[in-house]
């Protein structure tokens, strides 16, 4: 077998599982296709109705949406192993969120046309986005939860150990945690030093780097 | 076949021209459910057996976090179904539910779905729609819990609760908890929105003023 092909296969099991969804993976594999973005560029924008599903597997990217208010709102950062489109392919609303590449972004997408062809085998691409979609539900109960009863310290804590690197390291400003957040960029400087004091972390300028 | 008086009803939670097979087999299948008493229909935890749609009366939706926090999400109505997000991960509910007036649900045993591969695609997407409307609503609640402010949140929160009068039967405690903020801090907002004419308080009860 050519290799090549081989470890096209071998990056198309990380995210869609051979044993489960044989055929969705069969036709991934015979009609996806691969593209770039660079930093700075929008994967999609928020009201925007995706043609196409996709899943990033490698860089990273920033989630953030304007509110009624004008308000910019950062949600989250997300990596490999993120889907988008399934969402608008299911309810054909639009995005509800603007995807922001932070750091040079690869994606394996399909065209919703061809999904829509007779060819695609459509029952297990809705058993698919149904597992996708309830993934994302469960994170956004957690979420929920975390923001109405999770004391602050415990919420940055969380927050900073999902954004940290294989070293613990964080790039990020204390303006930018207290977006992620939703809390006053004074709140988060405050809790920052107290964290920093009883050892847990060590602060940099723009850049964190938590102690295990 | 008790479900068959309530075809009219069915069909407005199940699309029969999106969902043919799906709805004949909850004709065939399913069984009514009559509750009166304030017996949880589930609890936070319980790994469902069945897919569940209310088609009358209410739900009070709340959880206890890991804290031991009560926290109340939401009152759900008519539309409101579950056991369909557990089908897909079996994971338990995250959630209690507990009857705030008499309820029907009209209930489909897990088990007959079982060896229908024919039902397959529109159950999944039937489930698929669902999850995104919970999700966008998720999105919304997110949305407003963290930039919206109070007064806002205060005043959405109570017409969303009101029944046909304007009539919210619930304490500053209550709302407190909707709302995921202290008392004192729905009290004062309270007694502004008063102030502002926009609702009259009674004992145990608020009245939204238009």
């Amino acid at each position: 077998m050519n290799s090549a092909i081989s470890q096209y296969q071998m990056l198309l099991k990380q995210y869609i599982d051979p044993q489960k969804f044989p055929l969705l993976f069969d036709f991934f594999y015979a009609n996806a296709r691969t593209q770039t973005y660079k930093a700075g560029t929008t994967l999609f924008s928020q009201g925007e109705l995706t043609k196409i599903i996709g899943v990033i597997i490698s860089g990273e990217i920033e989630l953030s949406y304007i509110d009624e208010q004008g308000s910019y709102v950062l949600v989250e950062r997300f990596a490999d192993g993120f889907w988008y489109g399934d969402g608008t392919f299911v309810d054909h609303q639009p995005m509800a969120y603007t995807a922001t590449v932070k750091s040079e972004v690869r994606c394996l997408l399909i065209d919703e046309k061809i999904l829509a062809s007779a060819q695609a085998p459509v029952d297990q691409f809705y058993r698919f986005i149904c597992q996708n979609l309830m993934a994302r539900l469960r994170i956004m109960y957690y979420k929920f939860d975390g923001i109405t009863t999770l004391p602050l310290e415990q919420r940055i804590i969380d927050r900073l150990q999902q954004l940290q690197d294989k070293n613990g390291h964080i790039n990020i400003t204390h303006n930018e945690l207290a977006q992620y957040l939703s809390v006053s960029r004074y709140k988060v400087t405050r809790l920052m030093k107290q964290l920093e004091k009883q050892g847990q972390l060590q602060q940099h300028y723009g850049k964190i780097q938590m102690c295990n | 076949m008790p479900i068959k008086q309530h075809q009219q009803l069915l069909k407005q939670y199940i699309d029969i021209n999106r969902y043919p097979l799906l709805y004949a087999h909850f004709i065939e299948h399913a069984t009514l459910n009559y509750q009166h008493t304030e017996q949880p229909l589930f609890r936070q935890g319980d790994m469902p057996n069945k897919l569940a749609i209310l088609i009358s009366g209410q739900v009070e939706i709340s959880y206890i976090d890991e804290l031991g926090n009560y926290v109340i999400v939401e009152k759900c109505g008519e539309g409101f179904c579950y056991g369909d997000a557990a089908y897909i991960d079996g994971n338990p509910l995250p959630y209690t539910a507990k009857p705030l007036t008499e309820i029907i649900e009209i209930n489909l045993a897990w088990t007959s779905l079982q060896n229908q591969p024919q039902l397959e695609l529109e159950l999944y997407k039937f489930i698929s729609q669902n999850l995104v409307s919970r999700l966008r609503v998720m999105y919304y609640k997110f949305d407003t819990i963290t930039t919206k402010p109070l007064q806002e949140r205060v005043i959405e929160r109570l017409q969303q609760l009101q029944d046909k009068q304007g009539e919210v039967k619930l304490t500053h405690d209550d709302l407190a908890f909707y709302l995921s903020v202290s008392r004192h801090k729905v009290s004062r907002m309270v007694k502004k929105l008063e102030a502002d004419n926009i609702l009259k308080q009674g004992y145990g009860k608020i009245k939204l003023l238009n």
